[in-house]
């Protein structure tokens, strides 16, 4: 069974589509003419717009509200709220130019309603109920730039990769929670700096990739290091390479730099002490990718350029978290065991979604719907074991 | 960390590749004024100058008293004696195939047999220290492609990797004893834009290989791949981005040691880093970084397979970086699976438990045909499991042990 069925998103327009951002139903995507339209995914129509923006600077846009999307500029100091349904626009003026021209610079919460956006030395923060729009300078970012920036949903915090080899965790307010300097050593000469070109975060872990083509997966509570591999690189924050947000773990990542054809999409699992690269699937094509988005259950990736008038659409069998029964009996008695849930995409990718101890009989155990796993059952001390497979 | 820079050796040419000698430690380059030059890495200090044939390109030891480089513009092999720079000119060979690029040759020092990539299709030079030059047509069923990149695998075998996407285990005669295709596979139905099958005239080139027990690991234009060559099964792959000629400088690795390899992305960039990449015990992990100052290329990696000694060549500034690598300690363990005495291929995957529950994590996942032999991590608790056949008909088994 493919893991992901693809589809293609007739755009059917002559503009570049420059990112989107879904509820999980419906797609809103901005594009370089200034113009907002909103797709329903399920079916791959057209169900708003194109409408007009205040202005024709717009980069970024991100779900602030379950119908209501924000939408970042990169040379106007402004924040548009729109209906992703009615196309309605509700402009915020006294909002701030983002630092760079790409995905990942503003970042919401649908639960706060509150979104937070580079802001070159600084951050800006909106809200979408008040309209209101608050300038932050934390100290942190005094001398250098906030590059890209992601929501932490389970804090209501936001993490922002910096262009001087950082990952900063702040509030509303702009406190500072928690920071992660990404080691640089050693080197050939004078320190070397890099610039974080995408963040993201989940359910404990947090991932980047800096311009010098590095690719991090962090435990953000205690600053652990558990991945570390070779991704794209690039000259330009602008041009490296690109993460989705998260849901249940799947992070997908793309190259906004040009590569060879095939280019590729990465699916990464991020979640757990064992976090993996899961997958690639190779797109027919070297252009480079202005915008990955996830939304849990579709993937979509655009390319920079105005001559291929469709999205590429990936359909991601559901990651939702579920349960399923485990029990272990050694000689017909039910007794306590460790229990170790391998997830199984396929040879090379098996990694350790749970590890625990479980009392005996029925126990209720976390595994991802529809996924493959192998579970090792062992007792008596590892004395005894017993291996199973099961889809979730 | 476990890279420890040590400092810079300026070259006075540019240098076409560089080695080290293992029986002294000691680094070997050619350059294009025509010179095998010879380095102490930890003092960066120069100490003999030889001369070679002109524009000399690739470069390897093929006994214990002789190394031998080719020429980008000449059909002979020089041979060089290590401790005279008496040289011999042997006509019979080829042109190499490209310029500043490493594994394009390379020899088995026990057998006295060597082997050099070419510009010609399908061709390998052949060098013996009996001074026989002769060429070699091999995969001519890969149409057009040039053998792009050669490695010693472990004695009386090397692998060659070319421009067509095709990795080939060969024997002192050239003879063809294994081989494998790379490909990309998207993991979903074909459908429009998405590539999951090889087109002619698109493969991936094999740009660079680094071996280690039954692990090998492949640059292309498009992907760093790790492959378990006892099944030819890809466990792991991660994309890149890197030049579009292969005769320009593509993403470097070279030949590992310990089962861990240095990569340098030649994408446009920030200043360069060359990466410690562990391909063996925990495929595609990096260890560790060496940064550099320029954002000129890397062209040229070796590193010792005996000292942990490594080398990167930035011609931009120019300079040779002098640094030295400490893998991870591992051992060897071979498993074996034969239910009922048979040899069986099957599904190995390594957990490591050393941190107990709540702990574990999955350092490989590869399938394998019984027996091979792979590195494990020493001063850890493993759990080895081994599944054999699929579906409701398939096996498992596991095992603990320290290391």
């Amino acid at each position: 069974v493919p893991l992901q069925t693809q589809a293609t998103l007739n755009i059917n327009n002559s503009t570049t589509v420059l990112t989107g951002t879904s509820n999980g139903n419906t797609l809103a995507v901005i594009d370089s003419a200034g113009a907002v339209r909103s797709y329903s995914l399920p079916q791959l129509s057209l169900t708003m717009g194109p409408k007009t923006l205040t202005g024709s600077t717009a980069c970024d846009i991100t779900m602030v509200a379950v119908a209501t999307a924000a939408v970042a500029y990169a040379s106007t100091a402004r924040v548009d709220y729109v209906n992703i349904n009615t196309g309605d626009v509700t402009q915020v003026t006294t909002a701030a130019t983002v630092t760079n021209n790409m995905q990942g610079q503003i970042a919401g919460n649908t639960v706060t309603g509150l979104c937070m956006s580079t802001r070159g030395a600084g951050v800006n923060v909106t809200q979408v109920l008040t309209t209101g729009a608050t300038s932050l300078t934390p100290a942190q970012l005094s001398g250098t730039t906030a590059s890209c920036i992601c929501t932490k949903s389970d804090t209501n915090t936001w993490l922002v990769g910096t262009a001087s080899s950082t990952i900063l965790e702040y509030d509303q307010f702009g406190h500072l929670q928690k920071i992660l300097p990404i080691p640089l050593t050693p080197s050939t000469g004078t320190a070397q700096t890099t610039s974080i070109t995408s963040v993201t975060y989940s359910n404990g872990n947090m991932a980047c990739i800096t311009d010098r083509g590095l690719l991090y997966i962090y435990n953000w509570s205690t600053l652990t290091q558990l991945l570390k591999i070779p991704c794209w690189d690039t000259a330009s924050v602008t041009t490296g390479g690109l993460l989705t947000q998260s849901a249940s773990g799947v992070v997908f990542a793309a190259a906004a730099v040009g590569t060879m054809n095939p280019s590729a999409v990465m699916e990464i699992y991020l979640e757990g002490n064992n976090p993996t690269v899961v997958s690639n699937f190779w797109m027919e094509s070297s252009i480079a990718t202005r915008n990955i988005g996830f939304d849990g259950t579709y993937c979509w990736v655009f390319q920079n350029t105005s001559s291929d008038t469709n999205g590429r659409l990936f359909t991601v069998n559901s990651v939702a978290k579920t349960t399923t029964d485990t029990r272990t009996q050694v000689g017909g008695i039910d007794t306590n065991s460790r229990i170790i849930r391998l997830r199984d995409d396929g040879v090379g990718t098996a990694c350790v979604e749970v590890d625990m101890n479980v009392s005996a009989g029925d126990v209720n155990v976390q595994c991802t719907n529809d996924k493959n796993y192998i579970e090792i059952s062992i007792a008596n001390t590892g004395t005894t074991f017993d291996i199973r497979e099961f889809l979730g | 960390m476990s890279i420890v820079f040590g400092g810079t050796i300026t070259p006075s040419a540019t240098v076409e590749d560089m080695i080290f000698n293992p029986a002294n430690n000691q680094l070997m380059i050619i350059d294009s004024a025509n010179n095998l030059r010879f380095y102490n890495t930890a003092t960066q200090t120069l100490l003999t100058t030889y001369g070679t044939q002109t524009n000399p390109q690739g470069l390897t030891i093929i006994n214990n008293a002789s190394a031998i480089c080719g020429s980008s513009s000449l059909t002979t092999i020089n041979f060089i004696e290590l401790s005279s720079g008496f040289t011999s000119t042997v006509s019979g060979g080829l042109v190499t195939n490209f310029t500043q690029k490493i594994q394009q040759m390379a020899a088995d020092p026990n057998s006295g047999v060597a082997f050099q990539t070419s510009s010609t299709v399908n061709t390998l030079v052949r060098i013996s220290t009996s001074f026989a030059v002769t060429q070699i047509k091999i995969g001519e069923d890969f149409s057009n492609g040039n053998w792009s990149s050669v490695i010693f695998k472990s004695p009386g075998r090397f692998l060659i990797g070319s421009t067509q996407g095709t990795i080939l285990e060969i024997d002192l005669a050239g003879n063809v004893q294994d081989s494998f295709r790379l490909s990309f596979q998207s993991p979903m139905s074909t459908s429009s834009g998405i590539y999951n099958q090889q087109t002619p005239g698109d493969p991936p080139t094999a740009n660079y290989l680094s071996y280690d027990n039954n692990l090998l690991q492949v640059i292309t234009n498009q992907a760093l791949f790790t492959i378990d060559w006892t099944t030819k099964t890809i466990i792991k792959t991660v994309p890149v981005n890197t030049s579009t000629s292969t005769s320009g400088l593509p993403d470097l690795i070279c030949q590992g040691s310990s089962g861990e390899t240095l990569f340098s992305r030649n994408y446009t960039s920030s200043n360069r880093v060359v990466q410690e990449i562990d391909y063996t015990v925990s495929p595609t992990n990096t260890h560790g970084e060496l940064y550099t100052n320029n954002t000129g290329v890397i062209s040229l990696l070796t590193m010792s397979q005996t000292t942990g000694q490594a080398v990167a060549y930035q011609p931009a500034i120019p300079a040779i970086y002098c640094f030295t690598v400490t893998p991870r300690a591992t051992t060897t363990r071979t498993v074996t699976v034969n239910p009922g005495g048979i040899n069986q291929k099957a599904r190995l995957i390594l957990i490591d438990d050393t941190g107990g529950v709540g702990n574990s994590f999955v350092f490989l996942d590869t399938n394998m045909q019984s027996p091979a032999t792979y590195r494990v991590p020493t001063g850890k608790t493993i759990k080895e499991i081994v599944k054999v056949g699929s579906g409701t008909g398939a096996t498992w088994d596991m095992s603990s042990y320290s290391t």
